[in-house]
């Protein structure tokens, strides 16, 4: 934020998206389907590329239509758009991958108010031309997708005992239930959250 | 704002949703026969793990009673011999539940398996659940005495399950009547 003036590089757009603006540990937006489907690594795969999807397509139209949109329609404009992506990956999952379209459910439709999408639209694409907008939104769900795979493998390999489905704990492992559960949810959250804040403090730190 | 402004605004986000609505129609179209496909084996392979070993023939001309939830009947035949009849139901929990009923000829219910369902994670989904406490319940107490179960938190999910499953059973009876059942 501070940096507005910063010249706009491949280069930042990606560190903006996997650390310095990282959707879930340093804007904390998605809250909600972050921590209902970040309990195994495949639901947070399967959610990161239908965001990340959404984010690079939505992103394109609305740069591209950024001069079309009427700014008094805007907010409708935007959501008509991402509504529109959403739906195509609800159908496509149905019909292709059907047990990931039954693990995240109600979530895949609810990406149309995920604030992330909107909040890109809004502050990046719309003032924006069409490929730093489509790199922004390739970096935004890449960091969205990064944060919520380490979210869902701690989760997994503690509450569950397994990676990716497998077992991977020894035998005998007694799985921590509250891992998995909400609670466990929010202070693995929490946990991530202050990691990354006192690395990019530290590295503040040095550069200063 | 004028009138003109008004409709000028509304007239291009027409246009927006129209481009949408066709981009939309045309992935139906493309994914609609997959999903139905699914759709089908998924019931086909819910119906075979409610009736074990039977074959199934959807039965035509069911004389569905005023306010069921019964949408499809499919009688389950064992080598020959009548067993019972799964049902296809669709209720309304929180959301719409879609699920397959299955019910022998002497009206005992095999068991209750969802097909679709949106309720709410961690709350009406506990109802849903297959694995969880409640469903599994079916299949060891008869219909009237399931009044009393409810999934605590989950009581409008419960309670829409326990209506498909009696309508379900209801049906059963009808269908079997001086059949000798």
């Amino acid at each position: 934020m501070k940096k507005e003036n910063e010249k706009l590089t491949v280069g930042k757009i990606f560190r903006d998206g996997l650390l310095d603006q990282n959707p879930i540990f340093v804007q904390l937006l998605g809250m909600c389907s972050t921590l209902a489907i970040s309990t195994s690594v495949i639901n947070a795969l399967g959610m990161g590329g239908s965001v990340t999807f959404v984010l690079i397509l939505s992103n394109l139209f609305i740069s591209v239509l950024r001069n079309l949109i009427p700014s008094k329609i805007r907010i409708a404009s935007y959501i008509v758009i991402i509504a529109g992506f959403v739906t195509v990956v609800d159908m496509v999952l149905q019909a292709y991958i059907p047990s990931l379209a039954a693990s995240l459910g109600l979530f895949i439709p609810l990406i149309v108010v995920n604030c992330i999408i909107l909040a890109r639209a809004e502050s990046f694409a719309s003032k924006n031309k069409p490929l730093p907008s489509v790199l922004d939104g390739l970096a935004m769900g890449l960091g969205f997708t990064v944060a919520l795979v380490i979210i869902s493998a701690i989760r997994e390999l503690f509450g569950n005992g397994t990676l990716l489905g497998f077992a991977v704990m020894p035998e005998g492992y007694s799985p921590a239930v509250l891992v998995i559960s909400p609670v466990g949810g929010f202070l693995i959250l929490g946990a991530l959250i202050a990691l990354v804040q006192w690395f990019r403090a530290r590295k503040k730190d040095k550069e200063d | 704002m004028n009138k003109k402004q008004i409709v000028a605004l509304g007239l291009r986000l027409a246009l927006f949703v129209a481009a949408v609505v066709a981009m939309l129609s045309v992935v139906n179209y493309l994914t609609r026969d997959t999903i139905a496909d699914r759709i089908r084996a998924e019931g086909e392979a819910a119906r075979s793990e409610l009736m074990q070993g039977c074959t199934f023939t959807e039965e035509t001309n069911v004389p569905f009673p005023e306010d069921t939830t019964v949408t499809a009947v499919y009688r389950a035949e064992k080598e020959g011999v009548f067993v019972g009849y799964c049902f296809d139901v669709s209720v309304k929990g929180y959301n719409e539940i879609g699920m397959i009923v299955g019910v022998t000829a002497d009206g005992n219910v095999t068991g209750v398996k969802i097909l679709s369902q949106t309720e709410t994670p961690g709350i009406g989904s506990k109802a849903v659940d297959e694995t969880g406490s409640y469903l599994p319940l079916f299949a060891k107490h008869d219909i009237d005495s399931m009044q009393q179960y409810f999934v605590s938190g989950a009581t409008i999910s419960s309670k829409g399950i326990w209506n498909g499953v009696s309508d379900a059973v209801a049906l059963c009876e009808l269908l079997t009547e001086g059949k000798g059942a």
